[in-house]
């Protein structure tokens, strides 16, 4: 077919008038087998250069795309246009992915999307056998190379297949985003013998800009302030999933249409969410980079990152989506530079610590594993294992086997020793990176130039539409307007447990905060285990809110707690309290029957599952039949032990069950790791080496503290060589504290907590120790320069003079500009009252 | 670029028979030097005229040109889950195997799992039948581990009785062994955990001749016996009826001149093992040693064997035999055979037979 007879084709089929030189010579190619790899901008019609020839070869066209959304939106349009075409991935049902196998088996579809982890299932391997094939196609090929922005380990068997594929059969790889040091790995791992087709970058219609920011406070700010003025609706990402809620709360607070996506959502929530913004439901979406990549919405008017990306290819990616359209979009950094310590600690906390890799080496030693069984038998969590299996996978030290439908990974005879140089090149490398993004961010150049020139392209030279070409210096600075407002936001910001599923009537719960922020996590810490008495009344307070916040002025028939493992009355106490001030009855019912190990010790959802199953019942269990139950916690990590208390409660016929709990974790996943936005900054930090602290002097320390509190020796605690084991090998867990020379399970059990909170705070805990007189925090001089009474202590006599006033009926902000207080401290206090001296 | 796709689409042709596809395999690579990407970008023409492949062959290769992308996908598979896949020509092919079944019935393909240095050790496969008696099984198990200590390959077909005693006797010390598969290799799973521990230790190497994907049947589960044979140095049997399996492999290696050992039966076994040996398998005792020349029964077959045709002096019977021993002395033991007669013929003393009736076979025809 040549060029006038294919256009002729082109306009039947696709209704579109002309090809571009590159998508002919690309169409030409892959028509004569050979091998192409595509790289052009988003927008420049990729796509096209396989379903055109798709349609005119005779078998099938396999397209291997790790986006289900592209997916989606492929087969729509597909469709439309009477090509007949398919895509099987995980959201589906197995009986649809069947038929559409069958489908495919009987040469009924012409093209067809798939997901390259499919290429790890029995079934799609034993239907792809009966399938007369024409054409492969990777698409967002990038995802091949450990140097691109977003490697995928199950590309990697996408590779192996291409390099097996017979030398004349046509492989089209495509990508918008591949510097030239990624083109070539992809190159070399396809096998050489590849064409490489590349256009420009530059993006016309962008505006490119960086706000300097000084805060989190100052970024919510101006958001709120952009997105009022702003036409059109667009995206914002985050840097963390619990971000996404964060910012999308904070504009919904202040009355701005958005919805929070991100990897941690439902398929159907996710779903929602994307014809919602096809659909122009909200004016923004705030999302991880989990959204975007292959979301073709051809009018999203702005992209702003709240923070920076790891790397200006992954900046390039993720501002690929807008302006499609070709019409003005504007692509906002909001830059603080202080934004790099999380990024650079999801590089170096990108891999688990090598005796983690040794554990799981070990076990499948013994036996082959699935990947539950591998999580059971390691103690690790599954993204851990997740990555280490996929290393270990690489360095062919173990290997993922078929027996019969389901995977297990095994270990290899002769295999290597692990090899972690790799890791580390890796790390330094994107190390660099990040300090390009950094560079962008304060470049005084075009940015464009600079995108486009990272990326290989350097025939920009100037855009003359970004912030630097037309000389527009933006610095954002916060407004105590702003400020107040984000402060009256964060004190109504709760949380929502998730817990709600189909064979239990327990219901969506709620908790007062996170368990990292602000002081919430150290003050349940000093009460659980540092015998600090109960848990205060600000917690109390603070969990009322939550309540009223999420269940309003529903009544309970019942108000049950967990029973304890190690915190003793704490949670009894407390949910007592919630239950005479809320007036709902309360009941000591809840009985555990069987041992339980505390759920901390274990580090995945299969084991705290398991140590918790069947353990909980309750003693009356007619006195809860038809009840509703609120179940008070203070921890709600995992949630498994709620969700087996639901699952107790529902059996026994109570009609539903709420959860409400001081504190969440933020949880195992490293993508959840954050920092709070608006509240002082504290990221996870587990830069042990880089922090140079001498942990063996602390440990000692606290040694010969604990020797002193229980009257013993500091030998009888540990011994020196003990406490050197810790210091070298900086246990993270249980399960590492009891791989350490010289630490027995007595040892481990008494002292455990102390060791690891010594070990993962080294830094705070040092500064705890050596900084005798501690300075005031400077956001409390902030506001005492407002305030001038702020956090100084209540009188008797204040007490009783708010109280009347208050019951007089002065409002809030007069009875902060009486006492020279904030808002949210008298807020605080007659909540405190309320329960002092009642209605 | 790896070609195991070509190599599978080859191997698999259906209905072609071993020696067809081995010397299309010859011609491609050996004789004209080509590649198999080569070789499958000729037209129809060219294979029929070059190679010298009628209509039918030619028809089955185009049709298997086009599974070629099919194939990528199965090997892939293969390759990523760890199965090595040995081609005929590749110097990890067993050369035991090779020099066994020569060109006629060499798999082109091995398919394995495990430790592929296996191939290509001293090796002896035990065989015997599924309901063999207890004897046959102390007899196996007292071999096996006897050859495992001598760091010999013991051969198996993973049968019931005397494959799988031969498999745990050999494990059981720590030894090596090849087990031969009756079905696809990629439906072996069961094994896969039964025998993983030994798999990754290096002791143990799973291979199969079929396709992968193929389930276990009782056509493959005979089929498989050749290879077994055929991966053998030696073979040793503890067991064999009139028919089935063992019997019809351990004929077909006496034909084709392989060395068979077989355990001397008890009086009262009911078993072909004596048939066999009389047929010229070499009798063993419970420990595998071959019977001496001294031992009575197997002298006396000797005898028979050799008298079988024409009646021999004892000088004679001592040549013919290679026997170490004095002439006298052999003429007083042939004597003293109560199936001989003997008679003087030009007065020189020669034996023959009383019974006249011509025994089957000749040992050392």
């Amino acid at each position: 077919m040549n060029r006038n007879q294919a256009k002729q084709t082109l306009r039947n089929i696709f209704n579109l008038n002309h090809f571009y030189e590159d998508q002919w010579e690309t169409i030409e190619r892959i028509s004569n087998g050979e091998r192409i790899l595509l790289i052009e901008k988003t927008g420049f019609g990729k796509s096209l250069c396989y379903q055109f020839p798709a349609t005119q070869f005779h078998g099938l066209t396999v397209v291997f795309s790790p986006l289900i959304a592209l997916m989606r939106n492929q087969i729509k349009y597909l469709k439309s246009i009477g090509i007949s075409s398919e895509c099987v991935n995980s959201e589906q049902e197995p009986e649809e992915n069947s038929e559409i196998f069958e489908k495919a088996k009987q040469s009924k579809i012409k093209i067809l999307y798939i997901a390259p982890e499919r290429q790890e299932n029995q079934e799609w391997l034993e239907a792809v056998r009966k399938m007369k094939l024409s054409m492969v196609v990777v698409d967002e090929a990038h995802c091949i190379s450990v140097w691109g922005h977003d490697f995928r380990p199950a590309f990697r068997r996408i590779i192996s297949l291409v390099k097996l594929l017979p030398s004349n059969f046509p492989v089209l790889a495509t990508t918008a985003t591949a510097t030239e040091r990624v083109a070539n790995d992809i190159i070399a791992q396809m096998g050489g013998n590849v064409k490489l087709i590349r256009g420009n970058l530059l993006r016309e219609n962008f505006y490119l800009s960086v706000v300097r920011v000084d805060s989190e406070e100052g970024k919510m700010a101006w958001l709120a302030e952009f997105l009022k003025n702003q036409n059109g609706n667009g995206l914002i990402y985050t840097g963390t999933r619990v971000n996404t809620d964060l910012f999308a709360s904070w504009l919904q607070f202040v009355g701005i249409d958005a919805a929070n996506y991100n990897a941690g959502l439902d398929a159907d929530s996710r779903k929602e969410i994307e014809d919602g913004l096809l659909s122009n439901r909200w004016k923004c979406i705030v999302s991880t980079n989990a959204l975007g990549m292959g979301f073709d919405k051809p009018d999203i008017r702005f992209i702003i990152h709240t923070q920076i990306p790891q790397s200006p290819i992954h900046y390039y990616q993720e501002i690929g989506r807008a302006g499609r359209d070709s019409l003005p979009t504007k692509i906002v950094l909001l830059y603080n530079p202080v934004d790099r310590e999380l990024p650079e600690h999801f590089i170096n906390n990108s891999r688990p610590s090598i005796n983690k890799y040794q554990r799981v080496i070990n076990a499948l030693k013994q036996e082959p594993l699935s990947i539950h069984n591998l999580m059971r038998k390691t103690n690790l969590t599954q993204i851990q294992v997740r990555v280490i299996k996929t290393d270990l996978i690489d360095q062919r030290i173990i290997r993922e086997v078929m027996y019969g439908k389901s995977k297990k990974y095994e270990y290899q005879f002769r295999a290597p020793q692990l090899d972690t140089r790799p890791f580390e090149i890796l790390r330094q490398f994107k190390i660099a990176e990040l300090k390009q993004v950094i560079e962008y961010a304060e470049a005084a150049t075009c940015r464009m130039d600079f995108l486009c020139k990272y990326l290989g392209d350097n025939s920009v030279g100037r855009c003359g539409k970004c912030d630097n070409d037309l000389q527009i210096i933006n610095k954002f600075t916060l407004t105590d307007n702003w400020k107040n407002k984000i402060k009256e936001f964060i004190e109504c910001y709760f949380l929502e447990l998730k817990v709600e599923s189909r064979n239990s009537n327990i219901v969506n719960g709620v908790a007062s905060g996170y368990y990292g922020f602000s002081n919430i996590g150290s003050v349940i810490h000093r009460c659980k285990y540092e015998n600090g008495g109960d848990f205060p009344n600000h917690l109390l307070i603070q969990t009322l809110r939550a309540f009223r916040h999420k269940f309003g002025k529903e009544k309970f028939d019942l108000v049950v707690y967990v029973p304890p493992t190690e915190s003793g009355d704490l949670v009894k106490n407390f949910a007592e309290k919630i239950a005479k001030i809320l007036g709902f009855p309360f009941s000591n019912g809840l009985k555990k029957i069987s041992k339980t190990e505390p759920q901390k010790v274990f580090e995945n959802y299969i084991l705290k599952r398991e140590n918790v199953k069947g353990a909980f019942t309750f003693e009356n269990s007619a006195e809860i039949i038809g009840k509703s139950i609120l179940f008070v916690d203070d921890i709600f990590d995992s949630g498994t032990t709620i969700k087996e208390i639901g699952k107790m409660f529902t059996y026994l016929g109570t009609a539903k069950i709420a959860p409400l709990v001081i504190a969440k974790t933020i949880g195992g996943s490293w993508d959840d790791i954050t920092k709070p936005a608006g509240l002082t900054k504290r990221i996870v930090n587990t830069k042990k080496d880089n922090l140079k602290i001498d942990l063996y002097k602390i440990l000692r320390r606290w040694r010969v503290r604990k020797a002193k509190e229980l009257s013993i020796p500091a030998y009888c605690i540990l011994s020196n060589a003990a406490l050197k084991n810790i210091a070298e090998m900086k246990p993270e867990n249980f399960m590492d504290l009891l791989e350490i020379h010289g630490l027995g399970k007595i040892t481990v059990k008494k002292y455990g907590e102390d060791i690891l909170r010594l070990v993962n705070k080294g830094f705070e805990t040092k500064s705890e120790e050596t900084t005798k007189k501690p300075k005031i925090p400077s956001y409390i001089e902030e506001n005492r320069k407002i305030y001038p009474n702020a956090y100084k202590p209540w009188t008797e006599e204040d007490n009783k003079k708010l109280w009347q006033l208050y019951n007089r009926g002065m409002k809030v902000e007069h009875l902060s500009h009486f006492f020279k207080r904030t808002k949210g401290a008298i807020s605080l206090r007659i909540n405190k009252l309320y329960i002092k001296y009642g209605k | 670029m790896s070609d195991y796709p070509y190599w599978m689409a080859l191997a698999h042709l259906p209905n072609w028979l071993t020696e067809k596809i081995n010397s299309l395999i010859v011609e491609i690579i050996q004789n004209r030097r080509i590649s198999f990407v080569e070789f499958f970008e000729l037209n129809k023409n060219e294979w029929q005229n070059e190679f010298q492949l009628n209509e039918k062959e030619v028809e089955d290769l185009q049709n298997t040109k086009l599974e070629l992308p099919n194939y990528s996908f199965l090997a892939e598979s293969l390759l990523e889950q760890g199965f090595s896949i040995i081609t005929i020509n590749s110097e990890e092919y067993s050369k035991t195997l090779k020099q066994n079944l020569k060109m006629k019935y060499s798999p082109p393909l091995l398919y394995t799992k495990g430790n592929i240095k296996l191939l290509n050790e001293s090796s002896v496969a035990i065989v015997g039948s599924r309901k063999a008696s207890d004897i046959a099984l102390e007899f196996t198990k007292t071999i096996a581990k006897n050859f495992a200590k001598n760091y010999q390959i013991v051969v198996s077909g993973f049968a019931k009785g005397v494959d799988k005693t031969a498999l745990d006797a050999t494990l059981e010390v720590h030894g090596h062994s090849i087990i031969v598969l009756p079905q696809g290799i990629m439906t072996f799973t069961s094994g896969f955990k039964k025998y993983y521990a030994q798999i990754i230790e290096g002791d143990v190497l799973l291979l199969s001749t079929y396709h992968p994907n193929v389930p276990w049947s009782v056509g493959l589960a005979m089929g498989r016996n050749i290879y077994i044979y055929g991966l053998a140095d030696k073979i040793y049997v503890a067991e064999t009826d009139l028919k089935g399996g063992t019997w019809t492999g351990v004929m077909d290696g006496l034909k084709k001149d392989r060395t068979i050992y077989v355990r001397e039966p008890e009086s009262d076994e009911k078993n072909a093992n004596y048939l066999l040996i009389e047929k010229g398998a070499i009798p063993v005792d419970m420990d595998g040693k071959p019977i001496q020349v001294e031992d009575k029964k197997y002298f006396e077959l000797q005898i028979k064997n050799i008298l079988s045709s024409k009646p021999l002096t004892a000088k004679q019977i001592k040549d013919c035999l290679h026997l170490d021993i004095d002439t006298l002395k052999l003429s007083q033991l042939i004597s003293s055979m109560d199936f001989i007669v003997s008679e003087k013929i030009k007065k020189v003393k020669s034996f023959r037979l009383k019974n006249k009736k011509k025994l089957q076979g000749n040992l050392f025809e």
